[in-house]
């Protein structure tokens, strides 16, 4: 049975609940706006797969939390950053679960941000007319691994002052504009201890709220929009559809008919609805809970068992240090050694030319199938950046691992 | 004034011109707030090696200096490599920043190379580019021999 029907509003509080939501309601018209949010029907089939941008609004808030949590230990500071963090290691009481949190669910997100665009990609779901829910979500990619980043710069170890180190490089070698972006963002010519505070204020103020208005923009045209899934949701013709509903009782097949019209109104028409439905809430929010308590579990699990302890504190005078970049950097870290030395300036031009690629991806993709398997260019695009990013993460890693120190 | 303004243009004009003056008001002393820092010079100084006596002869060695360094207005240090040559009656003061992307040079012995951990970088022993992507040869400081002790003059740093 498809597009079941809810037989009264949020039902399922208790009289007392219900009563302080119908004072409310009288007062502040909320139904409406919780209707949309919560019994959005949402597809069903493959539902686990629609998951991961649900379980990334919730991790970011736990991101979120455990930052705040940790600005009350750690000193933001050129001489006293590293020791603080030595700190929250060692001293302060659960100072290692928080920051083993906050390191490893950084992590998590940016993984899942990854994931979260492939399985978008390869089910289409960027096309008409839901352009700018991509066009939003390209913006959350580069805020999530710009955040992530700057969070690494803020250690004061080695490896974290040599992240920042060839980051503010990558951004002094872009053409044009370069010098003066780097110089912004560092506060002078060279990293200096402002520089340690303005990437400070970047992570823990100005790409999060950034990242949270996009986030909230970016939900509230999936709200507006509804899901669409993929092109595995809509293969029952729309006759199929009706005649499903027809097994339906009386009374839900007239409320049926009315929310049809209502969806096939010149408002709505451009909504489309899955063959199979659930609702947001109980149905697919449960689903999304699973994955991301999944997630966060193994977040624990790495917290537990791969605890960040801090390098030996940053210094330049060293002729044994193999700097490792963070792990979602090392693919564009592997572009490097192949770009002779008149090439370098082009590495943030290759980032640059990415990123317009996946902006103007649903404004280039005018195929009229959303299946992937019947757009072999689209297909092929994606596997062929998919294969580079791995091949390039696995060819990082063997170089790294295979430098010849003393 | 030949055209007449509607009370409605008046307003919007007026909604807009508030609106502009508060964004400018604060505008502008925050944009000069964030871009000022990098017109604050950094310190250019003779900064103390140290004794190079026991320094062998065509063996670049790495020598710790702590640089002064500025930043809003408080100044400090910041550690940095100094690759110190010996050859014949030269002395050479090497940056040991890579100047591709300012990662550490390894000076390693049996390949009598500079190689640059991060992105395959490698300098011969006098800095000059041998292969890899580092666009120009290893940077060098002036240097000066005050009695024994060797000092570098750092004018820029990675």
């Amino acid at each position: 049975m498809s597009a079941p029907l809810r037989p009264e509003g949020p039902n399922i509080i208790s009289r007392t609940g219900r009563a302080v939501y119908d004072w409310l309601d009288d007062r502040y018209p909320l139904s409406p706006f919780l209707d949309r949010l919560l019994s959005d029907p949402v597809p069903r089939r493959f539902g686990w797969l629609y998951t991961f941008g649900g379980a990334i609004v919730l991790l970011t808030i736990i991101q979120v939390i455990t930052g705040i949590f940790l600005l009350f230990h750690y000193i933001p500071d050129w001489d006293h950053a590293y020791d603080s963090i030595q700190a929250i290691n060692s001293v302060i009481l659960f100072g290692n679960w928080v920051r083993g949190y906050h390191y490893w669910n950084g992590y998590m997100l940016v993984f899942l941000v990854g994931i979260h665009m492939a399985r978008t990609y390869f089910s289409s779901a960027y096309k008409s007319p839901r352009e700018l829910t991509w066009v939003t979500g390209v913006f959350l990619f580069i805020l999530m691994t710009a955040t992530a980043y700057t969070g690494a710069c803020l250690r004061m170890d080695q490896t974290g002052f040599y992240t920042f180190m060839v980051g503010e490089h990558i951004m002094g070698w872009t053409p044009i504009l370069g010098l003066w972006m780097k110089e912004i963002w560092l506060g002078s010519d060279r990293i200096n201890p402002a520089s340690l505070t303005r990437t400070f204020a970047l992570h823990v103020w100005v790409l999060p709220a950034i990242l949270l208005g996009f986030i909230l923009i970016h939900v509230l045209f999936i709200i507006i929009q509804g899901q669409y899934g993929s092109w595995l949701n809509y293969r029952k013709r729309r006759g199929q559809q009706i005649a499903d509903n027809l097994s339906v009782t009386g009374d839900e097949f007239s409320s049926f008919v009315k929310i049809q019209e209502e969806r096939h109104s010149p408002q709505t028409r451009r909504r489309e609805t899955p063959d199979e439905t659930d609702y947001f809430f109980p149905q697919h929010s449960l689903r999304e809970g699973v994955v991301t308590l999944a997630c966060f579990l193994v977040v624990v699990l790495l917290t537990l068992t791969a605890f960040p302890t801090l390098d030996e504190r940053a210094n330049a005078a060293t002729h044994t240090f193999v700097p490792l970049p963070e792990w979602f950097m090392l693919p564009a870290d592997q572009m490097l050694p192949y770009l002779p030395s008149f090439m370098v300036p082009f590495l943030p031009v290759i980032f640059g030319v990415f990123i317009m690629y996946l902006l103007l991806l649903p404004f280039v993709d005018r195929h009229k199938s959303r299946n992937i398997f019947e757009r072999p260019v689209a297909l092929a695009t994606g596997i062929i950046i998919a294969f580079t990013i791995f091949t390039l993460l696995l060819l990082a890693i063997y170089r790294i691992e295979n430098f010849p120190t003393q | 004034m030949a055209e007449k303004i509607s009370r409605r243009k008046l307003f919007i004009a007026g909604n807009a011109a508030i609106q502009g003056t508060l964004a400018l008001l604060v505008g502008v002393p925050l944009a000069g707030y964030l871009v000022g820092a990098i017109f604050a010079p950094q310190p250019n100084a003779w900064v103390k090696v140290g004794p190079i006596g026991a320094v062998p002869p065509n063996s670049p060695t790495l020598f710790p200096i702590d640089v002064p360094i500025v930043g809003s207005g408080i100044s400090t240090t910041r550690p940095v490599g100094v690759y110190v040559l010996k050859t014949g009656n030269q002395l050479f003061t090497f940056y040991n920043a890579c100047t591709h992307m300012g990662c550490p040079v390894h000076w390693q012995d049996y390949a009598q190379l500079y190689k640059c951990p991060c992105h395959g970088g490698v300098y011969d022993r006098l800095g000059r580019v041998v292969s890899g992507p580092p666009p120009y040869a290893l940077r060098q400081f002036r240097n000066k021999m005050v009695n024994t002790d060797l000092y570098v003059y750092v004018e820029v740093l990675d």
